[in-house]
């Protein structure tokens, strides 16, 4: 089966939690998506270098310590610096600390410009119909 | 020099100590024969291994929380409120999390400033910048042994600080520190670093001071047992290899009462039959058991129900030890009040179970997980040490490349990572995918069956998103 897409996935910051990642990357390469993943405590950097490295299609970005919004700073930037303008962002997890409405915590994230934001516990098939969405039926779509 | 699982010699041993005593100024103040005498100047009654050998003579199961506060203070009062007011057997001192990764001087910074202001920095007893004599002064306050806790790639200076310092056990091991601690560090660089630990401990043996050694294995995560028992007898092993002789077999319960019980009788069994198996006829072993991390529920009292569920199983299987969860575990790092609630209520229904005896070790439940857990793990541990020449640490090192030694969720980046559990429809755990595992039919058969089982009364095939219910369903308020 040729690949849907190819994902670059991983833990940014010093953060441990992998569960969640890795469970997701089960799903997507079973579903026929191609995984390149960085495991835990990755810098900006390391998810661009990977990312131009195999020609990503997006990267997707797991944090459940709280820290997410500072680490993702100016991240859009540096990806499209990089040539990396037609890669996608994707993040999910437990984005921030305090306690705030899901569409303040969204929006927060749409503006860093990620593509989409995964609210906390978003179950994998999900994420497989939105990445199946944008990757796949996009494509049947220009190549018909 | 290749790693295996041969005795360090006494020359190569005394160099790499040389090594890791000058890491930290403390390290200077490490005098063996000083700590011998010490240990023996302290009561049986505070020796871990001693005190929970007795209580396997006397079918007694003990209690054992972990926790650890940075300034010797601090770690002082706490250790003393679980001894005065928890009632607890066993004490223990967690290490800090920057002790733990070698990076004193943080640990050092975050100690001064726990001291200065009295408020705790650190998540734990920083032992290293403490050093022997401050850890004494710890051990001299108490009266109940105490064990050093956590999990580590690299924790030889901690070890020489905390067993001088009148410790008499620990809590942790190469592969459990491998798979959920490290990132990209080699497992052979890990059980190294465990060689010299268990070969430290080895030397206090031969000097006549017992050390207890509790094994980890792996974390399970919905895992089949198999999945943390061959982890665990590898850590024996390699324990056995360099002079242990007291270790204790930790049992990590995930709520399913069959396959918990059948898990404590086959670490115990399969142990103890492998020690043997491999020439080492006098190490004594001892059952712990405790719930893993995960999602707990917020709300106390419901706590309370798992907190009472998992001492239940602990002492129906006849362990020696008992750890638990803490009532505020979900909110924050638990506080003493939290913990000593905790293990009142585990010690009320501890009290009320264990002298009745209940011996169900023969319900044909139980017998059915015990049959098919003893195919695995003797599957597991004949092909390690098969490619392994009947070395383990070789057959380890070797199975990891291949996937014949996984973990689902591991941090590691050199793990496979495809196997996976899912519950049946009793709220066991199956493999849902087996990876690399070289499994017979007949095993495979038997999972693909019980988890044909749940998909019948859930209606769908399992997925993915079922596995992750599994693993939210307790916080959720219920096994499944």
């Amino acid at each position: 089966m040729d690949s849907k897409a190819v994902l670059v996935t991983g833990v940014i910051g010093e953060d441990v939690h992998v569960t969640g990642i890795r469970i997701l990357e089960h799903a997507l390469r079973k579903d026929g998506f191609t995984v390149h993943s960085l495991g835990i405590h990755n810098s900006q950097e390391d998810f661009i270098s990977k990312a131009a490295e195999v020609k990503a299609d997006a990267i997707l970005i797991s944090s459940l310590a709280g820290h997410a919004e500072m680490l993702v700073q100016g991240f859009r930037e540096k990806c499209d610096k990089a040539g990396l303008k037609q890669t996608e962002l994707y993040i999910g997890g437990q984005l921030v600390i305090h306690a705030e409405e899901w569409e303040a915590t969204e929006k927060r994230f749409l503006d860093l410009g990620f593509t989409a934001v995964a609210v906390p516990f978003n179950p994998p098939g999900n994420v497989l119909a939105e990445l199946n969405e944008r990757f796949c039926d996009s494509r049947k779509k220009t190549t018909a | 020099m290749e790693i295996s699982n041969r005795k360090w010699s006494d020359d190569f041993f005394q160099k790499e100590r040389e090594e890791v005593l000058s890491q930290w100024s403390t390290g200077a103040d490490v005098d063996l024969d000083d700590a011998v005498a010490y240990h023996k100047s302290l009561p049986d009654s505070q020796n871990a291994a001693l005190k929970t050998l007795k209580a396997r003579e006397e079918g007694k199961t003990l209690l054992c929380p972990s926790l650890g506060s940075d300034t010797v203070e601090n770690h002082k009062s706490l250790l003393l409120h679980m001894q005065n007011e928890a009632g607890v057997d066993i004490l223990t001192s967690y290490i800090d999390s920057l002790t733990r990764n070698c990076r004193f001087e943080m640990a050092s910074q975050g100690l001064m400033k726990a001291e200065a202001t009295g408020r705790p920095v650190l998540n734990g007893f920083p032992f290293v910048v403490h050093g022997v004599q401050k850890t004494r002064e710890v051990m001299n306050a108490v009266d109940l042994p105490s064990m050093l806790f956590g999990p580590t790639p690299d924790a030889r200076l901690t070890h020489e600080i905390g067993l001088a310092g009148g410790h008499t056990g620990y809590s942790g091991g190469p592969m459990i520190s491998f798979w959920n601690y490290t990132k990209n560090v080699p497992v052979e660089s890990v059980i190294h670093n465990f060689q010299y630990i268990n070969r430290l401990m080895g030397t206090y043996e031969e000097q006549g001071v017992p050390i207890l050694y509790a094994v980890s294995g792996a974390m399970p995560s919905v895992s089949p047992p198999s999945l943390m028992i061959v982890p665990e007898i590898i850590e024996v092993l390699i324990a056995a290899g360099q002079g242990v002789k007291h270790i204790q077999l930790n049992n990590w319960l995930q709520g399913h009462v069959a396959q918990d019980l059948a898990y404590i009788q086959v670490l115990k069994e399969k142990a103890d039959y492998y020690l043997k198996e491999c020439g080492f006829d006098d190490v004594e072993t001892i059952t712990y058991s405790v719930s893993p991390t995960g999602r707990f529920p917020v709300e106390a009292d419901q706590v309370y129900a798992l907190i009472s569920h998992f001492t239940m199983i602990g002492v129906m299987g006849g362990v020696q030890v008992c750890g638990s969860r803490t009532i505020d575990e979900a909110l924050h790092i638990p506080t003493k009040e939290g913990s000593a609630h905790s293990f009142r209520n585990a010690r009320m229904f501890l009290n009320m179970l264990q002298p009745q005896k209940f011996d169900i070790s023969g319900h044909s439940e139980i017998q059915q997980e015990k049959q098919i857990m003893e195919l695995e793990v003797d599957c597991l541990m004949k092909k390690i040490l098969e490619i392994g020449g009947g070395d383990i640490v070789k057959g380890t090192v070797k199975a990891v490349k291949l996937g014949i030694l996984d973990q689902p969720y591991s941090t590691s980046q050199l793990v496979k990572g495809e196997v996976l559990g899912v519950k049946d429809e009793k709220g066991a755990a199956r493999y849902f995918d087996m990876g690399q595992l070289p499994f017979s039919r007949e095993i495979k058969d038997f999972h693909r069956e019980k988890i044909e089982a749940r998909e019948k009364i859930l209606g769908e095939k399992v997925s993915y998103d079922t596995i992750i219910q599994d693993m939210t369903a307790i916080s959720a308020g219920s096994i499944l």
